[in-house]
């Protein structure tokens, strides 16, 4: 593992970032559009029926961006090197598959938390609703959203190298198709009770629902971080074996080198 | 030219029944140019893609520099590299921010100094700001061949490099690659479908087909076994006459145009043919020897008739 490839990777998405308007409309201006709709519908509930309610709509849609950011970024910054055929330019000179995704993991770690700052202060603005009212522990939800995020990047990746482009839709996708299971907007006990389950072995459940009983009472359920930091870790080594086997599947089927041929 | 700085050793690539590539086996050695020919699906960029590790082979082995690819695979990557006219760079990024990323990956001191140097070899310093994608395919393969040189490679691995050129681009890019050898004693596997650019540059030649290598050695060497030369006779006479003799005499000929015969001769039975003719009342106005080539050879491969003549 080289730090100075790390960093060229980091730069190298910085480069492309620069000139991506794409992905700033993506990252930025669609969650900062988002963020302003959830947030007067939020600010809709005060006085009517619950403003509590209107708080987890908020910080639900703020903290989201978090695993929103981490997967999309991670995933794109791969897409666009398959777009242009320059993936297996950067894969045959010394950069490991390792470095090259720690590069982009850092470079989405910049997007996740330049987004937060984004639709906090649209949420402080609108909802007047203060992100930092959550103190230290904002710190530990932001990680484990992010680590969340990285493992569904990985899965996506794992897709995409496997089956090429053809799958390419799961990048902006995939992760809406856990937001209704992962209790982001709403406490869990929402959900009915056939399908809570799902719910349960999705992490973002509980760092949300740790979120809204903070919001609610002050109180910060460490039980629910670890069960969270935990799922998250096995998440994580699951996704990085997924995605070493199916990029080594790739290389031995061809598929890789078809795709960038 | 002595250490051998690639070695593989019975390389093959099988998808279910298709066997694209058959147990290969040869070496490149320090400063050599070696040519990979071979017609469409012969199995050349299966290989060479095996070779940069972007494919994994069925069985078989790849070394550079007495070390096995696979275990050493960062080391050797820094060592070597490759250029193609279908290779790219990003294409949302400009040509300079693409070559300082590259030098990044294979630690290039003075980044700089040498992307210049080499933008003024391939004179494309003037593209250096532009997005690689506002490029025309000519100007991507020669940015293309600039990363390719950056970290002085000891061996390049070159996919039809002059594809997309114009013929004075690739003419300089053909000097610049014998100019590499002869400074840097640099090692190239060469891929191209100009059978002319090949003869003249490469110092041995392995021919592809169906997946098995089925002739390697010098471009003359490879020439000789064709055996047959050309003979392009413009004769004033019936073509009646003509074909008439020649095909009594057992001499394989066609007609590519009138009052034109074109004759596959031994160049010892040159005189013989022609004199030939000349008592059959043909006058002839024109003679013109074509020798046989190495397009002569591939074509011979790819017609099936390479090892009945090599025999």
């Amino acid at each position: 593992m080289s730090i100075k490839r790390i960093k060229t990777s980091i730069l190298h998405s910085w480069y492309h970032f620069r000139h991506s308007m794409e992905t700033w409309v993506d990252v930025f201006w669609n969650s900062a559009l988002q963020m302003l709709v959830f947030s007067f519908i939020a600010a809709a509930f005060v006085g009517t029926t619950n403003e509590l309610y209107g708080a987890y709509i908020v910080v639900g849609m703020i903290l989201w961006n978090i695993v929103w950011s981490a997967e999309y970024a991670m995933t794109i910054g791969v897409l666009w090197e398959i777009w242009s055929h320059s993936l297996s330019t950067l894969l045959i000179s010394p950069l490991t598959l390792e470095e090259f995704l720690l590069g982009q993991a850092v470079s989405s770690l910049i997007k996740a938390i330049t987004s937060v700052i984004v639709t906090a202060t649209i949420g402080a603005v609108v909802f007047h609703f203060s992100l930092l009212t959550l103190g230290w522990p904002l710190i530990i939800y932001f990680i484990e959203l992010f680590m969340f995020g990285g493992a569904s990047g990985m899965i996506v990746l794992s897709l995409i190298l496997r089956w090429g482009t053809d799958v390419q839709s799961l990048a902006w996708s995939l992760i809406f198709l856990v937001q209704p299971f992962g209790a982001v907007f709403y406490p869990v006990e929402i959900l009915p009770i056939q399908i809570r389950w799902i719910a349960y072995v999705v992490p973002t459940t509980y760092i949300f629902e740790t979120i809204r009983g903070q919001l609610r009472d002050g109180s910060v359920n460490v039980n629910y971080l670890f069960i969270g930091t935990g799922l998250n870790i096995v998440y994580l080594i699951f996704s990085y074996v997924f995605l070493r086997t199916t990029f080594s599947a790739s290389k031995k089927s061809g598929a890789f080198a078809r795709m960038e041929g | 030219m002595d250490k051998p700085i690639l070695e593989v050793e019975n390389l093959a690539k099988i998808f279910g029944d298709f066997k694209a590539v058959n147990n290969i086996s040869f070496t490149v050695r320090e400063g050599e140019i070696v040519g990979l020919l071979g017609p469409n699906g012969a199995g050349k960029t299966t290989t060479i893609q095996m070779l940069l590790g972007i494919m994994t082979q069925t069985s078989g082995t790849v070394s550079y520099f007495g070390k096995e690819f696979t275990q050493h695979r960062e080391e050797i990557l820094s060592k070597i590299n490759f250029a193609s006219a279908y290779s790219h760079l990003q294409s949302r990024i400009t040509v300079r921010q693409n070559l300082t990323i590259m030098a990044g990956l294979y630690d290039i001191r003075d980044p700089n100094k040498r992307i210049d140097e080499l933008l003024d070899l391939l004179e494309v310093r003037d593209l250096v700001d532009k997005l690689y994608w506002h490029l025309s395919s000519g100007q991507k393969t020669r940015v293309v061949l600039v990363k390719a040189l950056l970290n002085k490679p000891r061996l390049i691995l070159m996919d039809e490099p002059t594809a997309s050129l114009d013929p004075e681009i690739a003419q300089k890019v053909v000097e610049l690659i014998r100019t590499l050898r002869q400074k840097e004693n640099v090692a190239i596997l060469y891929t191209s479908h100009n059978m002319a650019e090949v003869e003249e540059l490469c110092d041995r030649v392995m021919i592809m087909d169906k997946g098995r290598i089925v002739a390697e050695d010098t471009p003359l060497e490879l020439t000789k076994k064709i055996g047959t030369a050309r003979l392009i006779v413009t004769f004033d006479a019936k073509q009646e006459i003509v074909g008439k003799y020649l095909t009594e005499k057992d001499y394989i000929h066609s007609f590519p145009r009138d009052h034109v015969v074109s004759i596959e001769v031994s160049e010892q039975d040159i005189p013989k043919v022609l004199f030939g003719l000349g008592e059959n009342g043909v006058w002839i106005t024109e003679v013109d020897i074509k020798k046989p080539n190495l397009e002569d050879v591939f074509l011979a491969i790819a017609g099936g008739t390479y090892e009945h003549k090599a025999d």
